[in-house]
């Protein structure tokens, strides 16, 4: 799922400038899950700012990134002069297309693709690469896990299994050595992966993908 | 200093009645609910209530280890102690209270309402 | 071809130090540096803004230490460079005369001077080989596109015997030489026991007949330094014993001195051990004392060693 957390109250009060009348727009898919961008945590925000005087009102849609579930807002945006929208930056740019007149506020910082790992704790697992090639690490995503996203073994701070750069996460490939040699498949590793085609990620520029017998 | 006082029916609320009785720092109570257990009260109850004239809400209800519910107050705990935060974060000058009490021993009420009442003249004094 | 690799393959007892450039664009620094470490040290390595703290370039301070009359290793991480700007500045080192590059992938910039940084790490220290080998030998470039020119560089590596998995260790290190180290410099070695047990693995896979492994020291000033270490520098394994060795010590300095002595005459006695690599950070004037005391010197000079 796609993470993301609130951004401070502070920094919400700041965008929102001296606009009154807001909507605080939920989203009811991926933000909802991690807690931080739900029905919840909307009426929570929207009751904040009225408290502060501010003349907000709340709604939350099932997803912000399909046009078809924000179609049916057009008359609430109608009576508000800015939304703030708890969700991922997706949700954001897909409201701002919607309503290019009125000028909509993340309340969100998208995070990362990641899963809870136990409650109230979540982590990355996806860098969104375009070449999935997690097969080669035991089911373990160096690219995105490793912080130096090295292919070919650990780096040598590597320490009881834990990351030099972020010592409360296991180091990626500590686990991926633990995960083969379970497997014995070791040998894997002695294999050398040659420089990663970056093209299908971010780095080859926006992306998109097409199902030609899905288009109208 | 308007307080909304949310007790539990176990212990919260007979403590609040005794209080009530004796007149003991009482006075600034201003509406009572009766809850089965604090593990009921939501973050935006809290929130939705403080948007009235209150200026501040307090929860009394049992002590940590002897929720009827078992985990009830700790849960209480957690949310009071975000919403003070996000309250805090926005700038706002109205704060939710704790005190865990039993029926028979209602000292940490009055100590509550003093801490309350103390913590709103200090930020009322100044203006 | 290197100097370098001309005394590892004479057999000769190598000896390397380090060099950081400075944290400006004063090239005195560098001068002093080398003019201490000239005839102490066989090559000297140049590091490419180690611990990812912002000093003069690597590739810019080899070229004064080579005026210098010091042969320099140019350190090259992969943390700030794609594989275009590296093969760029590695033709640009060639064609200059630099003959020893160390190929890294280099501290993660969070633990730098500049946290907020966006990395690179387009490839990995295995693969920079893998890439300067191709373009050495095959002479092509990583897309495979022919190229056209002689290059003549000796390609090492880093590698960490003490991190972990620590079972992994020697098996990485077989990836290395694989991808086209020639000589490989340690980790700082303070646990002989660690690194003696490492050295076993390495030559029950034959490893070190694959190329020349020179093992790091640290020389340290006082028990603090060494706790600093143990503490706070990922990778580096201190032996208790080490620490309570430097608290006991009238003279702190001299004992670190020692303690880097008999590491290197410990060294020495490991079958596969080619050389030392001795870091002494913000330090270097003790080098030529080190070498002498481990009956490391004189160091060879070009006229007695004739390339095979």
């Amino acid at each position: 799922m796609i993470i993301g957390e609130r951004k401070p109250v502070k920094e919400i009060l700041q965008l929102i400038g001296d606009r009154k009348k807001i909507l605080v727009l939920g989203c009811g898919t991926c933000v909802t899950v991690c807690l931080s961008g739900g029905e919840k945590e909307a009426k929570e925000l929207a009751s904040l700012l009225r408290i502060k005087k501010y003349q907000a009102s709340d709604y939350t849609v099932e997803r912000q990134c399909e046009p078809e579930f924000i179609r049916p807002l057009d008359y609430r945006l109608k009576e508000v002069e800015a939304v703030l929208s708890l969700a991922c930056g997706v949700g954001v740019q897909a409201l701002a297309d919607r309503y290019p007149r009125t000028p909509v506020f993340p309340g969100l910082n998208t995070t990362f693709l990641g899963m809870p790992v136990e409650q109230g704790r979540w982590e990355e697992r996806c860098g969104g690469c375009g070449q999935c090639i997690v097969h080669l690490f035991g089911g373990t995503c160096p690219v995105t896990r490793c912080a130096k996203s090295l292919l070919n073994g650990p780096c040598g701070g590597s320490k009881d299994g834990k990351c030099e750069v972020k010592p409360d996460r296991d180091c990626a490939w500590q686990l991926i050595y633990d995960r083969l040699k379970l497997q014995g498949r070791l040998d894997a590793l002695l294999e050398i992966q040659p420089p990663k085609d970056w093209s299908p990620s971010r780095h080859g520029g926006h992306r998109k993908m097409i199902r030609e017998d899905m288009l109208l | 200093m308007k307080l909304y006082v949310i007790a539990c029916d176990k212990s919260g609320y007979p403590a609040l009645m005794k209080g009530i009785e004796t007149g003991e720092g009482t006075d600034s109570v201003l509406t009572v609910q009766k809850i089965p257990c604090l593990g009921l009260v939501k973050e935006s109850l809290l929130l939705e209530t403080l948007e009235k004239e209150y200026d501040g809400i307090l929860l009394v209800g049992c002590p940590l280890d002897s929720c009827y519910n078992l985990d009830g107050s700790r849960f209480a705990e957690r949310r009071v102690h975000r919403v003070n935060a996000l309250l805090q974060e926005a700038g706002i000058e109205k704060k939710v209270f704790l005190a865990f009490v039993t029926a028979e021993k209602t000292g940490e009420l009055q100590r509550v309402l003093m801490l309350a009442r103390s913590a709103f003249n200090k930020e009322e004094s100044p203006t | 071809m290197s100097w370098l690799q001309q005394v590892l393959e004479q057999g000769i007892f190598a000896v390397t130090a380090e060099a950081g450039p400075p944290k400006g664009p004063d090239i005195e620094v560098i001068r002093k540096k080398c003019a201490q470490l000239k005839g102490a040290a066989d090559a000297v390595n140049i590091t490419d803004n180690q611990t990812a703290i912002v000093r003069m370039s690597s590739f810019a301070s080899c070229l004064v230490a080579r005026e210098c009359g010091v042969e320099p290793v140019m350190q090259m991480v992969t943390r700030d460079r794609n594989r275009i700007a590296l093969q760029s500045d590695f033709l640009g080192a060639c064609a200059l005369g630099i003959q020893n590059i160390l190929c890294l992938t280099g501290d993660h910039q969070s633990l730098g001077n500049h946290p907020q940084a966006k990395n690179v790490y387009d490839i990995d220290s295995i693969q920079l080989l893998q890439m300067f080998r191709l373009m050495r030998d095959e002479k092509k470039f990583q897309n495979g596109e022919e190229m056209k020119g002689e290059i003549d560089v000796f390609l090492g590596a880093g590698e960490n015997p003490f991190a972990d998995p620590l079972e992994f260790r020697a098996l990485r290190l077989a990836k290395k030489f694989a991808a086209g180290a020639q000589f490989i410099q340690t980790q700082a070695v303070f646990d002989l026991e660690i690194f003696t047990h490492w050295m076993e693995e390495v030559r029950k896979l034959g490893l070190h007949q694959k190329g020349s492994i020179l093992a790091g020291v640290i020389p340290v000033k006082s028990a603090k330094a060494l706790r600093y270490m143990k503490n706070e520098v990922p990778g580096v394994v201190i032996p208790d014993v080490l620490v309570r060795r430097m608290e006991k010590a009238a003279d702190p300095k001299a004992e670190g001195v020692q303690v880097c002595v008999e590491t290197i005459e410990e060294l020495k006695k490991i079958e596969g051990v080619s050389g030392v690599h001795i870091m002494a950070i913000a330090w270097e004037s003790i080098v030529p004392e080190i070498v002498r005391r481990s009956g490391l010197y004189p160091r060879p000079i070009k006229s007695e060693v004739t390339s095979p």
